[in-house]
């Protein structure tokens, strides 16, 4: 889908200027601080300003035009999640859900109640009112109620921030999953660094009152970028199926000179499979370590060092004689810097712990 | 003295009784008309005075609210003038059913609502204008266009209003006289309403019959407003 927002949205004292043409494709994450504008975008492209003079339109079909009348938010084909659920009070969860299904006749993907209602685990809740549900099934139910609608966008203004682990583990991949069955691309605001990197194949940055496309969603998770890095930075990695090993049930795969081995059988997976690296799952050893039950560890050189709060992050480049080198980010101690003398320029070994296969691919 | 009270009393007690029956009857009808025709009518209008930007949002509201205001006999000469067979009303409906619409129960049917609107509108107006936008953009983004939305969610949302709204009509149109008495006059069976007929009692020195239907109309207007208070908030 082609998605061209170009134009000024003034609120109050706060102004944002978007000159965006791209062309979205699963999933893009938008990311920025809070009040960086990540939410007037998404008004914008939704149909909640009409009155400010900016451009917007969708695969060549103008929505929004300086000095001319705007296309109504019901007429466009995107449904939003908003950040708080917006649930009809006078209707039970059901209801709720019912009302996006006989919304009207526009446009775009229409899932099947049952399959949503399945998929997001709302049926114990359809006989409830909103003030009977919790912040959590309340967001479900909303999330629930945006894509029953019809849509050929999906704008998901941080769907999960209410939601425990355990439910954002098993709705991001039905959300990725969803969004490449249906070719319906998903604009996702989110804070949460792991959450946006899971599912995330382009990424926009909404800073200084600009969106813009980030290159590279690799470069991108280990670039410091403050908005990204404040609760739990990490680095995503391209890497290579190789082999499954089935008596220990490891998956093996590559990425330049280096071999990670990952839990469970990824064959299915393709043969590009992304990771998330947390940082704070990566450690640095000046030596070749050997005897230890860590089974994954990459050499590579520090690139660069960011002081963050008590600990310091340290990028790492990865050793690759072909193909694109790829960085991680490791959380360690000052004292560790200091006594290991890390440094930019440092050859290192990293031990990884833990790695996360991108939700979506499994 | 005592020979004219008793003869009163008697001519009070015997077709005095079927004559109430009647009046109320008419009364009856009157606001149930008048209230439904104005559920139809006033939620339109108060969710345009709640949400429109227009400049003629003013002009429109005080429009509404003259009845609050305007002694009922003012708006009731207007009215006749306006229902005779020689002013507008009246001569569009003589032109089209051959009668106009003074001293009927039609010209009294739309007479109370004019009279009624604000009582009506008024509920509504306040009750719309604290609706969730938030509610409404959610909506909006499932694809509901305003007219569905309105009927969808707005009515429903403010299921309670409504129901006040109506109470406020229906009893504020059982109540009413003064526009009554000019556009309507008093003919039994179709324009003779209760307070008509209790005024008539009064002119007529019968005082139990006056007490009768003023206390009936009292005991009603309090039991249906306790009920809607106790409704709207248990």
């Amino acid at each position: 889908m082609q998605l061209r927002v170009r134009g000024e949205v003034v609120r109050g004292s706060f102004a944002l200027r978007a000159d965006l043409d791209l062309a979205l494709e699963g999933v893009a994450a938008l990311v920025g601080a809070s009040g960086a504008g990540k939410s007037t975008w998404l008004r914008l492209v939704a149909g909640f300003e009409p009155d400010a003079p900016a451009l917007v339109e969708v695969d060549g079909e103008r929505w929004q035009a300086p000095r001319q009348r705007a296309m109504p938010a019901h007429a466009r084909s995107v449904s939003t999640v908003f950040q708080e659920p917006r649930l009809f009070p006078h209707l039970n969860a059901r209801r709720n859900l019912e009302f996006a299904v006989h919304a009207g006749k526009r446009e775009g993907t229409r899932l099947a109640f049952d399959e949503v209602v399945a998929a997001l685990d709302l049926a114990p809740l359809l006989a409830l009112y909103p003030h009977q549900l919790s912040g959590g099934q309340r967001q479900r139910v909303a999330l629930g109620r945006a894509l029953l609608a019809p849509a050929k966008l999906w704008l998901f203004d941080e769907p999960m921030s209410a939601l425990d682990a355990q439910s954002r583990r098993e709705i991001a991949p039905y959300l990725h999953g969803l969004c490449q069955r249906h070719a319906v691309p998903i604009v996702y605001v989110s804070h949460s660094l792991p959450e946006v990197l899971a599912v995330a194949d382009q990424v926009l940055l909404a800073a200084d009152g600009q969106v813009a496309l980030v290159d590279s969603v690799s470069a991108f998770s280990t670039s410091f970028a403050e908005p990204l890095s404040g609760d739990d930075p990490g680095a995503v990695i391209h890497c290579r199926f190789q082999a499954f090993d089935a008596r220990y049930r490891l998956s093996e795969l590559a990425f330049g000179d280096a071999k990670l081995y990952v839990p469970g059988d990824l064959s299915a997976a393709g043969p590009e499979i992304a990771l998330f690296i947390p940082a704070r799952d990566v450690s640095l050893s000046t030596s070749s370590v050997h005897h230890v039950s860590i089974l994954n560890r990459v050499d590579g050189e520090i690139e660069a060092l960011r002081e963050r709060g008590d600990s310091v992050l340290a990028r790492v480049r990865c050793d690759a004689d072909q193909g694109e080198a790829e960085c991680l980010l490791a959380r360690i101690t000052h004292r560790s810097v200091d006594e290991l003398g890390l440094a930019a320029g440092v050859r290192v070994q990293a031990l990884i712990k833990s790695v996360a296969v991108r939700t979506g691919d499994v | 003295m005592r020979r004219r009270a008793s003869k009163q009393r008697v001519t009070a007690s015997v077709p005095a009784g079927a004559d109430v029956l009647e009046a109320a009857w008419v009364t009856a009808l009157l606001a149930l008309a008048t209230t439904a025709i104005l559920l139809v009518l006033a939620p339109p209008l108060a969710w345009w005075i709640a949400r429109t930007r227009s400049k003629w949002r003013a002009p429109v509201e005080a429009l509404t609210a003259l009845p609050l205001v305007l002694p009922p006999t003012v708006m009731g000469f207007y009215l006749l003038i306006a229902m005779a067979r020689s002013g507008p009303l009246g001569g569009l409906a003589d032109a089209i059913f051959g009668a106009p619409l003074a001293f009927t129960f039609a010209g009294l049917v739309l007479g109370s609502m004019i009279y009624s609107l604000p009582f009506v509108t008024g509920p509504l107006t306040s009750a719309f204008r604290g609706t969730d936008a938030q509610l409404l953009e959610a909506a909006a983004s499932l694809g509901t266009a305003p007219m569905p939305r309105f009927l969808r969610l707005v009515l429903p949302l403010h299921r309670k209003a409504l129901v006040a709204a109506a109470v406020l009509g229906f009893a504020h149109t059982v109540g009413e006289f003064g526009i009554v008495l000019m556009i309507g006059g008093n003919i039994p069976g179709e324009t003779r309403v209760l307070s008509i007929a209790l005024f008539d009692r009064v002119e007529t020195l019968d005082y139990a019959g006056a007490h009768a239907i003023a206390g009936g109309l009292l005991a009603f207007s309090l039991l249906v407003l306790t009920f809607t208070y106790r409704w709207l908030r248990p």
